[in-house]
């Protein structure tokens, strides 16, 4: 059978494409806040905006992600030193609010978690 | 109706004859497709111009949504958009290119279309955002196959004669479908209670009522297409967690929220094909070109017969593809229209109830 060249063209374009899809869609999968708390552990995605209340044995503690970040807004303790802590974004930080037993970390399935480690 | 008119409708004809086929491989994903039903398209590219083309192109669409039964839940969406940007492509892609491009380039373009855009359907009205997850599976395996299509439908346009010759046929007997505005009005309420339906009970029992409703609608009931379609629910929603920790898998973990969330999609889904299925069977009668294009259309198709097989292959496809022009359609069975205004009612209440 004659291959005529835009046959090859067409089917570059759609190698191309997954190639892209491979790149961009297993690269930024998995970064999820993990929330330790005396009730259970929870997990949400990091991309997506929203504000949590975890139950603790002092009360709720608000928990916010906001543009992949997450943090403490306001916690039912004296110090308040968790609403202070920088937001995390990866799996290097934590934020924890240790009166009511309120750990947040960031799990990811990335290769580049290893080179963190290895750094 | 015109002799192109008639030869149209036939060629949409091969196209249910082949989705009906595809639709009996079982698949991981429920639109995980190898696009059979294009390969007449394909062989009728250069051939027809671009308002007989799309023409065609909707009676393929229209067509094998009534053979399955999804043509009033959003699986329609899905097929409509994905079958309507591979067709523009394709016919595009030939008119530019003509004697530059063969039918197997034209269907890689296609079927990257039709992909694309049903995994943005699908992520907008069924999944969410992580079906982007399986994209690079869904396009290899739709390259793939795209490429061994376009080669044989190559190979068929050089060999084969009855979808490319001059047409001068029969008129086969159109499909009749008995029509019941009530069932239908009643379960077309249904369609709109069942999308916005949140809970996952009530939803439950809509589906058990509506399963009755399309066994009472003469219908078969496949189970395998809900079960891989919950399946795939539940795989994908691992990668979007939310709420309560239930197990952990490595670095995936099975949440409430997300595990409840899935479980309602797919009551939903599983739910509404179930009423589209019996919405088809007692379908209004629609006046119109195109309705009497589309009957034509499914009259052909339930006239196919298989012949013994006789000369080379491509000859008995033609002996095949022949007999719709000749027998008569097979019998419609008949739908149990007061158990299925019933059942609907039935359904009506219990999800405004709840």
């Amino acid at each position: 059978m004659k291959t005529l060249a835009a046959d090859g063209i067409a089917i570059l374009i759609s190698l191309g494409v997954i190639f892209m899809m491979a790149h961009t869609h297993t690269t930024k999968s998995g970064a999820y806040l993990n929330i330790q708390s005396a009730e259970g552990t929870y997990r949400y995605p990091l991309s997506e905006d929203r504000t949590i209340l975890v139950d603790g044995p002092l009360g709720k503690t608000t928990v916010v992600i906001k543009d992949g970040k997450a943090s403490i807004t306001d916690s039912p303790c004296e110090s308040k030193a968790c609403t202070r802590m920088a937001p995390i974004s990866d799996s290097n930080g934590f934020v924890a609010c240790l009166p009511n037993g309120v750990l947040l970390t960031v799990v990811s399935d990335d290769a580049n978690e290893v080179d963190d480690v290895t750094n | 109706m015109s002799p192109t008119k008639r030869k149209i409708c036939y060629v949409a004809s091969t196209t249910l004859l082949l989705s009906a086929l595809e639709y009996l491989i079982p698949k991981p994903l429920p639109f995980l497709k190898l696009g059979l039903a294009n390969l007449p398209l394909l062989v009728v590219l250069d051939s027809f111009g671009w308002k007989d083309f799309l023409l065609l192109s909707l009676l393929k669409i229209c067509g094998s949504s009534i053979v399955s039964g999804t043509l009033f839940s959003y699986v329609f969406i899905l097929v409509f958009l994905g079958g309507l940007a591979s067709s523009v492509v394709m016919k595009g892609a030939s008119s530019l290119m003509r004697s530059r491009i063969s039918t197997i380039g034209c269907s890689s373009l296609g079927a990257l279309a039709s992909n694309l855009v049903q995994l943005w359907a699908a992520s907008v009205f069924v999944y969410g955002p992580s079906i982007w997850v399986a994209a690079p599976l869904l396009l290899t395996v739709g390259l793939c196959a795209s490429v061994i299509l376009g080669a044989l439908a190559g190979a068929y346009k050089r060999r084969g004669c009855l979808l490319s010759r001059e047409w001068a046929s029969g008129e086969a007997a159109a499909w009749e479908t008995s029509s019941h505005p009530v069932p239908f009005l009643l379960l077309s309420i249904t369609v709109v209670l069942v999308a916005i339906e949140r809970k996952p009970l009530p939803l439950l029992f809509a589906m058990a009522v509506l399963f009755a409703t399309q066994k009472a609608s003469g219908r078969k009931i496949l189970l395998g297409p809900s079960l891989i379609l919950f399946f795939s629910l539940l795989v994908l929603s691992l990668f979007e967690p939310n709420g309560k920790v239930l197990c952990t898998l490595g670095s995936l973990a099975v949440t409430k929220g997300a595990l409840l969330d899935a479980t309602v999609r797919g009551l939903r889904l599983v739910t509404l094909v179930a009423c589209s299925q019996a919405m088809v069977t007692v379908m209004p009668h629609a006046p119109g070109t195109f309705f009497s294009m589309l009957s034509l259309t499914l009259g052909y198709f339930s006239s196919f017969r298989i012949r013994k097989r006789s000369g080379t292959f491509v000859q008995w496809i033609d002996d095949c593809l022949e007999t719709a022009l000749t027998g008569p359609p097979k019998a419609q069975k008949q739908p149990a229209v007061r158990l299925m205004i019933v059942f609907s009612f039935l359904s009506i209440v219990f999800l405004i109830i709840f």
